[in-house]
């Protein structure tokens, strides 16, 4: 019986109370009764109003979605995708200060290229090229400070 | 006198200056990730070397043609170029989705430049006056200013009354991260330094658009070709369908640019909220409010022209007083001044010459841009047949290249990936995401301005409605907010509502 | 093993020799980046500071045929950007703006980072604060304003920076040299020297002391009325208006200022190749001319007179900010 409405209006209504909450041990303003909690406040307890009346409205419709979707068999496969793509963001993130922008950026693109079905020597012949054009683009002609990291004996 | 200044902004040299600049433009507003505002900060240094007119012109030209360029990113990778287009980058996505993406980029094209050309022209009739009004603003105008931009989420919405309110709060929540205005108490940055000026908004862009359509795209890799529309349309129809499209919405294009150029006049906030309240107004009195945030044509023409007539907007106060509205007018004034020219009132008077040539290349920068636009749409279409496996890694590293372009930080990845998953979870549950941009936009507009008011008035609330264009401002958006207030009432005391019917 | 001694002192004499040779490196200042130098500017696109420092990193970027690249790392009133150049690798690829925050913000509690967290090469600029009304105020000079402050305490209202800013300081500062309560006038916190001369062309307050040079314009252009700048001689950009050195018994001044500077811990043979670079772009003519053309002065000093500036100013400004009361 739970449907994707009751589960939104729950996340929405406890990020707002915790936002609400937090916002209140913040200063207020010399000779004020509020300050820089107050658009935290408000924003908090909009959520948190919201957030209930999108539970209740999924309580009333009271079915589960997707009924008809979960009965198809499914591949396992979407999911694998969005959770590298994820994890790849991740690595980048971590990676791009110290290894260094090219080896943080070309493992990433070998491996969803590969792991998206593309032929192993085409997906290395991009990954090279897109990560140089890359480079050229924003640390050659946009003067972005990419980060070397390891290579940056090699750096010019 | 005139002459010899249109053979200054004219001459060889000059025009190519102005090509040159346009195609530079063009570029950079593409790259996803950066920004008008980069772009010209590239430039300073070529200036140095420059004459002033060549200087001023070559600027000129960079800013019109990367604010609109923002479009094709935004249009063929959902990234939007700057805070404004984020009012129109759904329409022109989906648009692009369904196979017209050269005649939505199109459309973006004409508009921007008929919007650049009403914004020079009534720079040039009336910028004493508008530089005057926009000078008197204070924090108490901005505030309602932004109070009625906010107004426009109701309008771009698309979802059940409490999801785009609960889309709304999401935005003004975000917008609440980093230090506060009035005692400087940083909220929400657990501990990161890179927080502390709040969520950038490139950042938050890439993330809630951008990387959230990624993580959609590499889900249906494995569904059948036929689902997924290459888009070649045949460049002649999509140009005459275009302009068939701009001419059926003459007065949508013409009340954005207007609108465009007087609302980004005001400093500060000026040109993002233009774009939201004329894409908001275009619905409101379109015959066909349904398909916008569904790919109306019309949405991105009012958009696209009330985002490059606001560049006009931006620099009367810019040049009329010296006081910038923006990044790009703030470096502006500093290759002018360099030049030896002096922005301020007098500048019309002791520098016709001047102004004159400002003028005129915005006009040929608004006229060149037409034939390096369209380059650039055909030159940037090509990526549509490009397969989805292979552009979703390179939006990928693009996107988060971009991102940490802004601010040279990893913050600014961390951030597409929490906002970008956010963005995603929102579209799974039909949460609009179009009232929260404008949450992010302007939510901390709103409370910089309200604090700073209330500062000055000392915790006095009718201090919101002592001045003379506070008070017309504030009953009008007092006003509005009753009018809605009572529609949605009637709404539901009407069994046969149709509060929920439009998800 | 007897011949390990032997090893030791050839290794030793080899060592001796090795420095011998990198003193001797040292004292001639010539080392260049052989890749792009990343400069980081604390404060947004378009302020003093950024444009000041574009002008430098291009003019340094000619002189060691290297791309200076700047970054505008902003945030938290200035501490983003000086933890970015403090923390970053002292290996002379990583410069920066650092301003006269540097010395103010640990004393506010923004952040343990002080003048010695960096490297020190050149001053840049000198800006000294304004005391700028509009055109139509009544008030004819800065003692005007102080005897209605005086008089009624909270009635004015001032504005320029943020809360704690450097010309809150300047400010308060000159409110408490002259005897008057700090928070007399009342300060209007404000994103930067232009949203605050906005303010005041709107009526919204009724003093800005943001920088002479930003008012400058609207000054000679008779928008703005220039009552005085908290410097001790008057500029060579601005010989009219008078100084409130000259103006007030305190002789009250305060200047901000922006320098290059490195991460701590920069070899010194970068830090005066660096300071010898600087130096020399900032005699050209092009760098004079940019400085006139925004209204300030050319300013020659190197590493060794600018540290004993920074502490001097350090000094200074903490003994100012624990008598206004904004110490923490």
């Amino acid at each position: 019986m739970i449907n994707k409405d009751i589960v939104a209006g729950a996340l929405l209504a406890g990020a707002g109370a915790w936002i609400a909450w937090e916002a209140q041990s913040f200063p207020t303003l010399g000779g004020m009764t509020y300050g820089p909690g107050l658009f935290p406040t408000v924003a908090g307890c909009g959520l948190v109003l919201c957030g209930v009346l999108i539970f209740i409205t999924g309580v009333l419709q009271g079915r589960p979605d997707d009924v008809v979707a979960a009965e198809e068999p499914r591949s396992p496969w979407p999911l694998i995708n969005a959770l590298s793509v994820i994890g790849c963001v991740i690595f980048f993130a971590l990676a791009l200060d110290p290894l260094g922008f090219h080896i943080a950026a070309f493992p990433v693109l070998l491996f969803l290229l590969i792991l998206f079905r593309i032929k192993w020597w085409k997906s290395l012949l991009l990954a090279v090229g897109v990560t140089a054009l890359v480079h050229l683009i924003f640390y050659s002609f946009l003067h972005v400070p990419l980060p070397w990291g390891l290579l940056e004996p090699y750096a010019w | 006198m005139l002459i010899d200044v249109l053979l200054t902004v004219l001459s060889p040299s000059n025009l190519a200056i102005i090509i040159a600049a346009t195609f530079y433009g063009c570029f950079v507003g593409a790259v996803p990730g950066l920004t008008a505002t980069m772009a010209v900060a590239l430039l300073v240094p070529f200036t140095f070397f420059l004459d002033p007119i060549p200087a001023i012109s070559a600027i000129v030209a960079t800013t019109t043609t990367a604010i609109f360029a923002g479009d094709i990113s935004g249009t063929l990778l959902r990234i939007p170029g700057t805070p404004a287009s984020a009012a129109y980058v759904d329409d022109a996505h989906i648009l692009s989705q369904s196979g017209k993406a050269r005649t939505s980029l199109f459309v973006s094209l004409i508009t921007a430049a008929v919007g650049g050309v009403v914004g020079v022209i009534i720079l040039m009739l009336l910028a004493p006056q508008l530089a005057r009004v926009a000078i008197s603003f204070s924090s108490f105008e901005t505030f309602w200013l932004a109070c009625l931009g906010l107004t426009c989420a109701i309008f771009v919405g698309g979802g059940t009354v409490p999801k785009s309110f609960a889309s709304l709060c999401i935005g003004l929540a975000i917008a609440c991260v980093g230090i506060d205005v009035a005692v400087g108490h940083p909220r929400y940055t657990f501990g990161s330094f890179d927080l502390l000026d709040g969520i950038s908004f490139i950042p938050a862009m890439i993330g809630i658009f951008a990387f959230s359509e990624v993580l959609r795209n590499v889900q249906i890799l494995d569904k059948p070709k036929e689902t997924i529309i290459h888009a070649t349309e045949k460049v002649g129809a999509a140009f005459v369908g275009a302009l068939k499209a701009v001419f059926s919405y003459p007065v949508t294009v013409a009340r954005s640019s207007v609108l465009g150029t007087f609302v980004g006049a005001l400093p500060g906030a000026g040109a993002d909220i233009a774009a939201w309240i004329s894409y908001a107004l275009a619905r409101r009195f379109s015959k066909n409010p349904e398909k916008f945030g569904k790919g109306s044509l019309e949405g991105v023409a009012a958009g696209g022209s009330a985002n490059n007539a606001a560049i006009g907007g931006a620099w009367t106060p810019a040049l009329v007083f010296g006081i910038p509205g923006d990044s790009v007018t703030a470096i502006a004034i500093g290759v002018l001044l360099l030049k030896g020219l002096t922005p301020g009132p007098r500048i019309f008077i002791d520098q016709p010459e001047l102004t004159s040539a400002l003028f005129g290349s915005f006009l040929i920068a608004n006229i060149i841009m037409v034939p390096v636009g369209i380059l650039a749409i055909l030159a940037s279409t090509f990526i549509l047949k490009v397969p989805r496996a292979v552009m979703a890694p390179v939006i990928l590293l693009f996107s988060m290249v971009g991102a940490f372009a802004i601010s040279g930080t990893v913050t600014a990845i961390w951030i597409v990936l929490a906002l970008g998953l956010l963005g995603y979870y929102m579209e799974k549950v039909a949460i609009p995401l179009a009232p929260a941009i404008l949450g992010i936009v302007l939510g901390k507009i709103i409370e910089d301005n309200f604090m700073v008011s209330m500062i000055k008035a000392q915790g006095d609330l009718t201090a919101f409605f002592d001045r003379q264009y506070s008070m017309v401002l504030g009953f009008i958006t007092l006003a509005l907010w009753g009018l809605l207030i009572l529609r949605a009432i009637r709404e539901v005391a009407r069994p046969t509502s149709q509060v929920k019917g439009d998800i | 093993m007897t011949t390990k001694p032997l090893n030791t002192l050839l290794g030793a004499t080899a060592l001796a020799f090795g420095a011998l040779v990198a003193t001797q490196a040292a004292a001639e200042c010539d080392w260049k980046p052989d890749r792009a130098v990343t400069y980081v500017v604390p404060w947004g696109a378009g302020g003093g500071t950024d444009a000041n420092s574009r002008m430098i990193a291009s003019l340094l970027s000619q002189e060691f045929g290297q791309p200076f690249n700047v970054v505008n790392r902003t945030g938290g009133n200035g501490v983003t950007g000086h933890s970015a150049l403090a923390r970053a690798k002292p290996d002379g690829y990583t410069v920066g703006a650092a301003t006269v925050e540097i010395n103010t913000m640990h004393w506010v509690g923004l952040t343990d980072l002080t003048y010695k967290n960096i490297s020190p090469i050149a001053l840049v600029d000198v800006v000294p604060a304004g005391f700028t009304v509009k055109a139509g105020s009544p008030f004819n000079s800065v003692q005007e304003v102080l005897d209605v402050a005086k008089a009624e305490p909270g009635k004015l209202t001032a504005s320029g920076t943020s809360q704690g800013g450097i010309w809150h300081l300047a400010l308060a500062g000159l409110l408490n040299a002259e005897g008057i309560d700090p928070e007399a006038i009342r300060w209007i916190p404000s994103k930067g020297a232009a949203p605050a001369m906005k303010e005041l062309m709107a009526d919204g307050v009724d003093v800005v002391t943001v920088a002479q040079s930003e008012a400058k314009t609207l000054i000679e252009q008779g928008e703005l009325k220039g009552l005085g700048y908290m410097h001790t001689e008057r500029m060579a950009a601005l010989p009219d208006i008078p100084t409130t050195a000259e103006q007030l018994d305190s002789g009250w001044t305060l200047a901000a200022f922006i320098t290059v500077s490195g991460p701590e811990g920069m070899d010194p043979e970068v830090v005066c190749s660096y300071e010898k670079a600087a130096l020399k772009v900032m005699a050209s003519p092009e760098w004079a001319e940019f400085k006139a053309s925004r209204g300030s002065d050319v300013v020659l000093m190197g590493t060794s007179d600018l540290s004993a500036m920074l502490e001097k100013s350090d000094a200074a400004l903490g003994e100012t900010i624990k008598a206004i009361g904004l110490a923490k």
